[in-house]
């Protein structure tokens, strides 16, 4: 019977990636690469963010928790991007998962193990942020503002994009090729790319280059279209973004980010898994 | 019955800047009984490991068909709840210590082991005291008990060992033979891979030698050390002229130490007494694995 079935298999599997989790953390903790890391960036993002803590008015503190919100959200992103090339790159090129899949683990549970560990992480530092931020509200009296929640939620959405993507990568290069890939390989890079094209062909005057800019073009707009962008509707969230400010029809990008967002982790996340199964685990 | 079984299998990697292709395995062949302690034997570079990862799924042939427990082995399937396997390098989790790491694998198995397992396990492979020092921090020889530990924490059906007793002292290869033994006893079926001919000698019943990912023989151990490989063992008188079947192996002032085969024993008094040779020894010399292992590759060429 199909419904018995998925119940066995749901038994089998809810431990396994329970186990699975659990090492994973172990991972991040005990990894020292990791740790200065995240020492390494919290330091950077403090030096950059000090001075406009130091010097800005006080009646500008809305501007501050943006400032700081902004900050500490670059640092979720950097960490969690890390923990998952960290994690993957680690454990395929230790052969580590040699030792698991010869258990009755399947590359199934143990990717998707590693994809929720490492969003659970960037769902607890989100969550402190947001803390961060609303406590802050508080001691400078200013009003709640809604968007707050919104931007904490749109990010950690963007920040699961970027883990998914990074993940799929790390699961085919070595991991420098992989960071390489992920700060060239984005549609933002894309998109400046065709506007300077766009820009080669009016100045070409229809020369003789003009055909080959136009066919770049072409080809450039065909992998902006293709490529998976990891902050949708970013242009409609501006405004929020600067202001923390949120009208009820805003709320609809948000839910539409995250079907986005499930849509291409889904994709990333069976990529990564065709070629971790295509891989020689030896 | 066949447990584990292979038939015609093919497999080639690609090396090099060029992609060249290398044969790892050549119509390898070969079926593992229920109950068997099978040794896969051969020089470095044979294709025995390749050939265990065959079996475990981890590289897909070419070509050819292998199964166990009737069905294609693929990596994290359901027939590994019954396999436990040892690997030849120590590629384990270095960042857990050594309970946690055996604890780790324990939980990948369905049936939930419980701690007091894992602990009996670690325990019984002398690594108690040394439980909560990470992996990473263990030598080799403690490494390759904490992989044998988590081997005994499931009471799987077949066990694939590559190089299972390196690097481990003599007394901790002693206690692993006998725990393979009661494993078998218990009904497992045991595959390993090994360079120690004497060590496979003595637990194992049958045997596949394989050189350049061919198999070469696969037979009982027992019908292997017979294959016309006995000789005498004889010392004797100096003389100048020796017959050609006599193959000397030491030769003193006084006298000369040599071999020849069974069937050569009646000529060979003959000769010593033809020749008023003293004859000093002569005793049966039993083939061991070792030259039975030569003489097969030998043959090959």
């Amino acid at each position: 019977m199909p419904s018995s079935i998925s119940l066995k298999e749901k038994d089998k599997v809810f431990p396994q990636l329970a186990a699975n989790i659990g090492v994973n953390f172990k991972f991040y903790r005990r990894n020292r690469l990791l740790l200065v890391a995240s020492i390494f960036i919290i330091g950077v993002l403090g030096l950059s963010t000090i001075p406009a803590l130091l010097f800005l008015s006080k009646t500008k503190h809305l501007e501050l928790i943006n400032i700081i919100f902004s900050e500490l959200s670059s640092f979720t992103t950097i960490i969690t991007a890390a923990l998952g090339l960290l994690f993957i790159s680690y454990h395929i090129r230790n052969r580590t998962t040699k030792m698991v899949f010869t258990k009755p683990c399947s590359p199934d549970v143990w990717l998707l193990s590693s994809l929720v560990s490492a969003s659970i992480v960037s769902l607890v530092l989100f969550a402190g942020i947001f803390s961060i931020c609303s406590i802050l509200f508080l001691v400078w009296k200013i009003p709640f503002q809604w968007g707050i929640i919104y931007v904490t939620v749109n990010d950690f959405l963007h920040v699961t994009i970027i883990l998914s993507y990074i993940t799929f990568l790390a699961v085919l290069f070595h991991p420098v090729i992989a960071v390489l890939f992920i700060f060239i390989f984005h549609d933002s890079t894309f998109y400046s790319l065709k506007l300077l094209l766009a820009g080669g062909i009016k100045a070409s005057n229809d020369g003789p280059l003009s055909l080959a800019l136009k066919i770049a073009k072409w080809f450039v707009a065909f992998i902006y279209m293709i490529i998976p962008t990891s902050k949708p509707f970013s242009e409609k969230m501006s405004v929020i973004y600067s202001s923390l400010r949120i009208s009820a029809e805003n709320w609809q990008y948000l839910f539409l980010a995250f079907i986005y967002t499930l849509v291409v982790t889904t994709l990333f996340y069976l990529l990564s898994l065709y070629f971790l199964k295509k891989k020689q685990h030896i | 019955m066949d447990i584990i079984k292979a038939e015609n299998v093919s497999l080639s990697f690609r090396r090099g800047l060029f992609k060249k292709r290398l044969k790892a395995l050549e119509d390898l062949s070969l079926s593992v009984h229920e109950g068997d302690i099978f040794a896969l034997l051969g020089p470095n570079g044979a294709g025995k490991s390749t050939a265990m990862y065959c079996f475990l799924g981890l590289i897909q042939p070419d070509s050819g068909n292998i199964s166990v427990f009737g069905r294609k082995p693929y990596p994290g399937s359901d027939i590994f709840k019954d396999i436990a396997y040892l690997p030849e390098e120590p590629h384990y989790h270095m960042y857990l210590t050594v309970r946690e790491a055996v604890n780790y694998y324990a939980a990948l198995y369905e049936n939930g082991i419980s701690s007091k397992k894992v602990d009996e396990a670690i325990e019984r492979v002398g690594l108690s005291e040394f439980r909560d020092l990470k992996l990473s921090k263990c030598s080799k020889g403690m490494k390759q008990k904490a992989g044998i530990a988590q081997c005994l924490v499931n009471n799987s059906k077949i066990l694939f060992l590559d190089e299972p007793t390196r690097g481990l002292d003599p007394i901790t290869v002693k206690e692993f033979r006998d725990i393979l033994m009661d494993m078998n006893r218990n009904g497992a079926t045991i595959v390993l891979n090994s360079h120690v001919l004497s060590e496979i000698e003595v637990i194992c019943n049958r045997v596949a030698i394989i050189n350049k990912g061919k198999v070469i023989v696969q037979d009982e151990l027992r019908h292997l050390r017979n294959l016309d490989l006995e000789t005498y063992t004889v010392e004797f008188g100096i003389t100048e002229s020796l017959p050609e079947y006599v193959a000397v192996k030491m030769k003193t002032a006084e006298t000369i130490r040599a071999e020849i085969p069974i069937s050569k024993l009646p000529e060979f008094m003959r000769f010593t007494q033809d020749s008023s040779l003293k004859l000093y020894e002569c005793s049966l010399k039993k083939a061991s694995l070792e030259d039975a292992f030569f003489n097969i590759l030998k043959g090959e060429g």
